[in-house]
């Protein structure tokens, strides 16, 4: 009897360890997780105070962090290693759990911490060659003492922190999603550069373009995607002249046959492009000193995707945005320069079909010979499930990210094909990123974007006296349209002929209109002899900016932080005025009348309180797939590439008797009229089935209804917001991406500079400063930066100084 | 009866700020009752109220005064109306938890416990 009793006991307790112990499903271990001694309670505000001493063992002397009124870490070392060192500490304090997170989704981990859900995910990051990728990148940096150092450094800073946390200390999510934080190591960092690589390729356009062309023909594709897009500005003003001769390959004559026609289901129109900056010369301000400003457009996530941060020792006092996980700065100024970046969205990724000898895929055909395949075995260990082995073959193009017979994770990604991606040769771009954070002048700008490989950039630049913009990355020697479709990776000819002499780059320094700029458009006009990419911006950013700052002058940081905020939309601008005529010569229902009346008025400015927006992007929206739905479909009624924005609205602008606005599908003879009308009858219709009438329909920012998301999108963790823009103006806030930043600086002989982020300091959802910034940002306010000279420059800002001890 | 929850209460409050993990409200129930029991059902309550209240108050305290943000978000995250919810929520776990472990204790302790019995 005792011995049963005992049983049960032991019984009792174990299961009640079990269930409050353990995962089950979405639910987080419930006794660990509600513990008001180790769970999310203790996840509060006191996390928010400074500690006063931190140890770090291993630092060589001393550090001093000056934390400000915004929770910018200023940190300050006798040498670079104890700069990064503690960089790397203080910033897991703050952001551990993304940092982290962010790494594992690029190495295809997920599924260790989620579980299988996550696994064909894990396999698609890993078949991209995203981690062999980061391996051949660490073999690389090591070759160079101070790269090497410093994510070393780094990580030995992260991992000091790690050492010290008790489970209570541990991010709220490791918490939810029960699992514990591991050592950070180099590669940890170079697999947060190509998650960034990543992100910034975007363009898998080449099966689709290739789908297309197979239906519409050539000359169809060089209509509706041409290789200069309608109403161009180009970021290097217009009939620059290039003083180098051109080597370009000529093109095979041999036309190659796509042959992967799986149809494409997943956005294959989604241009998620964005990010704006711009440097304009001492001529144009009002102080006599260039200013520069710089907003990159990413998803809005929180925790966000940048730390602000002053790094300070001897060698370098750079201030700016880091991405949590990565030493140094990337993007910023120091007090000799200031550099930003928009997204180069030149094409360096291309497909190459692959033809296997047999089915044991050891060898493939290259140049009328057999090359050995090499076979990369991915082992993950899933959650709940065990390992799981995963076999991806090589070629010397790179992986073959699907083969033909198995399922892709993006129906963008043609399968039987090797990827071929800049990102996967060697490079050492956290160089140039230290380089920029160095620099003093032109030359050390110029000679860190010569060693940066990938993904391409344009690179502003402003200093004292000068401004520039180059175009930046290894961009692959190609001829015209080589890669725009899937390649044949049998034929020698289809190789890349090698890279773009670094000199021969789109670049430019002081041209004489006083300002650079680039918002992801063309890099250069036809006067540039190099093909570097079609899928670029259309022209509605890029020439609202060169308009607007044509026209200014006695720039203030105010005048700066406005342009950032431009909500004009210069598609409405080219295609209201015929949308309008088009509808004023028709009889229209109560709803059309007063939609017309009121895009009359319209100024073409998206702001968040107005209905105009909704109107034109419903009805802009309407005439698009009235015109292009029935060109645009395979036999099998698959919708192929549709063309962008600019050439819809060129068509209204100019082409009222192009063949497209004819309905094949109904052998119907149309007119723009009669597709505005019946776009406007379709507008009626969703708006009316959706807000039942005219006076319901809401505001463009609760339309448009944004959110700045958690990064796990865990729910109680985001922050929806009513703001103004969209994508693809200026001010480039779509549902759920937008300015990641905006930064502002002027090069005066005492650097000043402003910003703000759609975020907050603290990655800690239960701080004050998780996402204190949003409500600001969204409004379009910018704060002050304090940029200190020294670790005992006084001011009314700083609010605490943290020792930081090399000793246990 | 009072007695056992200020004792078991107290020595679990200090073990717990000393060992950061949760099960600890598994242990100290189990280890007191196991020792100090008188009858499964009285194991049970004493355990459960004892720790019940411990997490009760300091999860309180903390909602008070720094957990307020944290709580919100967590109440929004499992579809919550009121995050104060959270609080009995944290009680009623620590009552089950704890007074299955003075239960545990009970009956793994019978064993030693000849004399008392």
């Amino acid at each position: 009897m005792k011995f049963i009793k005992i049983l049960i006991g032991i019984v009792l307790i174990a299961g009640t360890f079990y269930l409050l112990d353990n995962k089950f499903g979405s639910i987080p271990p419930v006794g660990k997780f509600i513990s008001p001694f180790t769970g999310f309670w203790q996840n509060n505000t006191s996390m928010d105070s400074f500690p006063e001493e931190i140890n770090i063992p291993g630092l060589q002397s001393e550090v001093t962090v000056v934390w400000d009124d915004r929770r910018v870490p200023h940190i300050f070392a006798d040498n670079d290693h104890d700069l990064y060192m503690t960089q790397g500490y203080i910033v897991a304090r703050d952001r551990l759990w993304q940092m982290e997170f962010m790494m594992l989704g690029t190495a295809g981990r997920l599924s260790e911490v989620i579980g299988s859900d996550y696994l064909e995910y894990d396999k698609y990051r890993r078949r991209l060659g995203l981690v062999s990728a980061s391996e051949n990148m660490l073999e690389f940096v090591k070759k160079d003492e101070h790269t090497i150092m410093s994510m070393q450094s780094f990580a030995d800073g992260v991992n000091t922190y790690i050492e010290n946390l008790s489970p209570a200390d541990y991010p709220v999510e490791y918490k939810i999603l029960d699992y514990k934080p591991e050592k950070w190591t180099p590669l940890s960092t170079i697999i947060i550069f190509k998650s960034m690589a990543w992100t910034l390729t975007g363009n898998l356009d080449d099966k689709g373009m290739s789908q297309t062309r197979s239906v519409i023909g050539e000359e169809e594709m060089d209509k509706l995607f041409p290789l200069y897009f309608p109403f161009m500005d180009p970021i290097i003003p217009p009939g620059t002249r290039w003083d180098f001769e051109a080597n370009i390959p000529e093109k095979p004559s041999d036309d190659f046959i796509l042959d992967d026609m799986t149809s494409i289901t997943d956005n294959p129109d989604n241009y998620m492009y964005g990010s704006n900056n711009w440097a304009v010369s001492g001529s144009k301000t009002a102080s006599g000193f260039p200013m520069l400003s710089n907003d990159p457009h990413l998803n809005l996530t929180l925790p966000s995707i940048w730390y602000e941060v002053q790094l300070n020792s001897p060698e370098q006092n750079a201030y700016g945005y880091v991405i949590p996980g990565a030493p140094g700065i990337i993007l910023g100024f120091n007090s000799n320069i200031a550099w930003g970046v928009t997204n180069g969205t030149s094409d360096f990724l291309d497909w190459y079909k692959i033809t296997y000898k047999d089915h044991t895929r050891n060898e493939y055909l290259y140049d009328g010979k057999y090359l050995k395949t090499e076979k990369r075995i991915e082992k993950y260990e899933v959650r709940g499930v065990g390992t799981v082995l995963d076999t991806v073959i090589y070629t010397h193009y790179g992986p073959v990210v699907y083969q033909r017979n198995e399922k892709a994770f993006s129906s963008r990604i043609p399968k039987g094909y090797s990827i071929k991606w800049t990102a996967q040769d060697p490079s050492n771009d956290i160089l140039t990123f230290h380089g920029l954070n160095k620099a003093k002048g032109f030359e050390d700008y110029y000679n860190s974007l010569k060693q940066y490989n990938n993904p391409s950039q344009n690179f502003v630049y402003a200093d004292k006296e000068n401004i520039a913009i180059w175009h930046s990355g290894k961009l692959p020697l190609r001829w015209e349209q080589q890669g725009r479709y899937l390649l044949d990776g049998s034929n020698p000819a289809h190789e890349w002929a090698g890279i773009i002499p670094f000199e021969q780059n789109p670049g430019i320094k002081n041209p004489k209109r006083g300002f650079v700029s680039s918002a992801n458009q063309f890099a250069a006009d036809k006067n540039y002899p190099y093909y570097l990419g079609w899928s670029y911006a259309t022209y509605t950013r890029g020439a609202q900016i060169n308009k607007r700052l044509t026209n200014m002058d006695d720039i203030t940081y105010m005048d700066m932080a406005a342009l950032q905020m431009d909500d004009h939309n210069l598609d409405a601008e080219n295609a209201l005025p015929n949308i309008l005529i088009a509808l004023s010569s028709n009889k229209l229902s109560t709803f059309g009348e007063s939609a017309v009346s009121t895009l009359a008025d319209w100024d073409n400015k998206y702001r968040s309180h107005l209905i105009e927006p909704i109107l034109y992007e419903v009805l802009f929206r309407h005439i698009g797939k009235l015109i292009w739905d029935d060109d645009l479909v395979d036999e099998d009624g698959n919708r192929l590439r549709m063309p962008k924005s600019d050439i819809t609205v060129d068509l209204i602008k100019n082409g009222t008797n192009s063949e497209y606005i004819q309905d094949k599908n109904k052998n119907l003879l149309m007119t723009l009229d009669s597709i505005v009308l019946l776009a406007m009858r379709y507008t009626e219709k969703e708006l009316t089935d959706k807000y039942d009438s005219f006076d319901n329909i809401p505001s463009w920012g609760e339309y448009k209804s944004t959110s700045v998301n958690h990064l796990a999108n865990i729910p109680g963790f985001n922050k929806p917001i009513i703001t103004s823009g969209k994508s693809g103006l200026v001010n480039a806030t779509s549902r759920t991406a937008g300015p990641s930043f905006r930064l502002t600086v002027s090069m005066e002989e005492k650097v000043k500079a402003w910003s703000i982020y759609p975020g907050g300091q603290s990655g800690n959802p239960g701080s004050k400063f998780y996402d204190n910034m949003v409500d600001g940002w969204a409004i379009g306010k910018v704060s002050k930066i304090n940029f200190l000279k020294s670790v005992n420059d006084s001011n009314e800002s700083i609010t605490f100084k943290t020792k930081v001890n090399p000793n246990k | 009866m009072m007695k056992n929850i200020l004792v078991c209460g107290l020595l679990y409050t200090v073990i717990q700020l000393l060992i950061p993990y949760w099960w600890i409200i598994l242990i100290i129930p189990m280890a007191y009752y196991g020792i100090f029991s008188e009858s499964g059902f009285k194991s049970f309550l004493e355990a459960g109220i004892c720790i019940g209240l411990v997490w009760l108050f300091y999860s309180l305290f903390l909602y008070q005064t720094s957990a307020q943000i944290i709580a919100e978000r967590i109440s929004n995250m499992i579809s919550m109306s009121n995050p104060i919810l959270l609080i009995p929520a944290v009680f009623i776990v620590a009552f089950l938890g704890s007074g299955i472990s003075g239960l545990s204790g009970h009956l793994i302790g019978s064993n030693f416990r000849t004399k008392s019995e």
